[in-house]
């Protein structure tokens, strides 16, 4: 049977939301950011902003440089996670494999629900139709169509907006001659520069280079590489609920870069309480810990610790991850950037501590859980979070995210 | 330009089809025709799922929240051109 995979990836989509929200915005230069402060970036523009030159990460000053009627909007994570919801409810009628791939963007696997990539087509289009009349009509997006999730995401890549482009397997060759490796998903400039050195420089040599070799230098991604060239699926579309994170985590840019460990540690906390929030959202314990820290100058820390005990209550996450880090900050370096994350996850233990107090603390987190749900997030929070109320505000990710619908 | 409200009013809509329909509100003492529903959509505010909708009439664009558990409707902000 002919396997059909349809990729989906709204357009400019936050700016794109803003813009069906307020039609006032609708036709002019907009940037969303995380800050509206002079060197607040902007994670997302419009079609009009792009035009311009204005993409994501400019900054606020350097936008109006370029453009002084530009307008800025604070980004709403909250908005832009109903609308793909709503979204992402319409392409689920559709398939029964559906794999969400970020906010803005979804896998559809359609084999055995269409005959042909004809079929597909029609069913792009409507599913474009659709979006547009059920939940904006200012939302568009561009869809990809291939017999392989490679090819289908590279087709979405290079479609124009608002349109859809098929790649079927005869003519793979003729769209991969027209672009550079960088252009093909997942390759970047650092494996550009690995493919260069074994004499790769097109797409289309990728293709033809015997795979024994790229897997002698490159390891399984060589043959993963190979493969997507060729029109070969090895990875299948997974349905959401097959896909669990390898790990969790949460980063911050410091507002107010500091030396000091009490103007980082309330910022600290938060990372930390956020990561453990939804580590128990997911019914998840932890046994590794990942902290990282980046400087004003160049360089900075990355570290990871396997442990023996569990991480479960945010305290514990706190304790390893601020021990771990503080071991490795260089002293006297201003720090701009911090992050936390926690892996090798697992399913949480049902049995009971021995230890009355780790079952306490077990017990007190599950609690305030339970009345941040019912009443607002940091309706409650620890002490050493006091001072970071405006610090580590909710923020979707640029990376796939499993976890897209995640509120914290 | 943006406003900020935040005050209660009354609401005209209809329930059809599974879809909230505004069809007009009453903030103090000034009635609004909503010509256009531009945007619903819902975020959580604790227990509370609250439903947000982003609508028109011929010169204003309003941010309206339902609160389900409370029944009470507020006007979030104004813009105006």
């Amino acid at each position: 049977m002919q396997h059909i995979i349809l990729h989906i990836d709204m357009n400019s989509y936050f700016a794109s939301v803003e813009q069906q929200a307020n039609p006032f915005l609708r036709g002019k230069p907009l940037g969303v950011c995380a800050y509206l402060s002079e060197r607040g970036c902007i994670i997302a523009s419009s079609k009009e902003a792009k035009a311009l030159g204005i993409g994501v990460g400019v900054r606020v000053f350097e936008a109006k440089k370029i453009c002084p009627q530009m307008i800025f909007v604070e980004n709403d994570p909250k908005k832009y996670r109903s609308v793909t919801s709503r979204i992402f409810k319409i392409l689920a009628e559709y398939t029964d494999t559906m794999e969400p791939y970020s906010i803005d963007e979804a896998f559809l696997d359609l084999t055995g629900w269409v005959k042909d990539l004809k079929q597909a087509e029609d069913l792009g289009i409507e599913m474009n139709r659709r979006i547009k009349q059920e939940v904006g009509e200012w939302l568009t997006s561009s869809v990809g169509i291939a017999e392989t999730k490679f090819l289908a995401k590279f087709a979405s890549d290079n479609a124009a907006k608002d349109s859809i482009l098929v790649i079927p397997q005869a003519k793979r060759q003729k769209y991969l001659g027209r672009v550079k490796l960088t252009d093909c998903w997942g390759i970047n400039k650092a494996l550009e520069r690995r493919l260069n050195w074994l004499g790769i420089h097109t797409p289309l040599e990728l293709a033809t280079y015997p795979v024994s070799n790229l897997m002698n230098a490159l390891g399984k991604i060589g043959y993963f590489l190979w493969a997507n060239m060729n029109g070969i699926e090895y990875d299948r579309v997974k349905s959401e609920n097959e896909t669990t994170p390898k790990s969790i985590g949460h980063s911050y840019c410091l507002p107010r870069p500091s030396v000091n460990w009490a103007d980082l540690a309330p910022v600290f906390m938060k990372l930390c309480e956020k990561t453990g929030r939804r580590l128990r959202a997911l019914g998840k314990e932890a046994t590794g810990i990942s902290v990282g820290a980046a400087y004003t100058v160049e360089g900075g820390v990355h570290k990871s610790l396997q442990l023996k005990s569990i991480l479960y209550t945010s305290q514990d996450i706190y304790q390893a991850a601020s021990s771990l880090l503080q071991k490795n900050l260089q002293p006297y370096q201003v720090v701009r950037f911090l992050a936390v994350s926690v892996y090798n996850l697992q399913p949480i233990s049902q049995q009971q501590s021995l230890f009355v107090e780790l079952q306490k603390k077990k017990d007190l987190n599950f609690s305030l859980d339970q009345v941040n749900d019912k009443y607002g997030e940091y309706t409650v929070f620890f002490g050493e979070q006091w001072g970071s109320e405006t610090n580590v505000l909710d923020r979707i990710g640029f990376r796939k995210t499993v976890s897209w619908q995640s509120e914290i | 330009m943006r406003e900020e409200i935040n005050e209660q009013i009354s609401v005209l809509a209809s329930f059809d089809k599974n879809q909230i329909k505004i069809m007009a509100f009453k903030w103090g003492q000034t009635k609004y025709i909503v010509i256009k529903t531009n945007l619903a959509y819902e975020a959580r505010e604790g227990q509370e799922l609250v439903r947000y909708f982003s609508v028109s009439d011929p010169g204003n664009l309003f941010t309206l929240a339902f609160y389900p558990l409370q029944n009470l409707w507020q006007l979030k902000e104004v813009f105006s051109q």
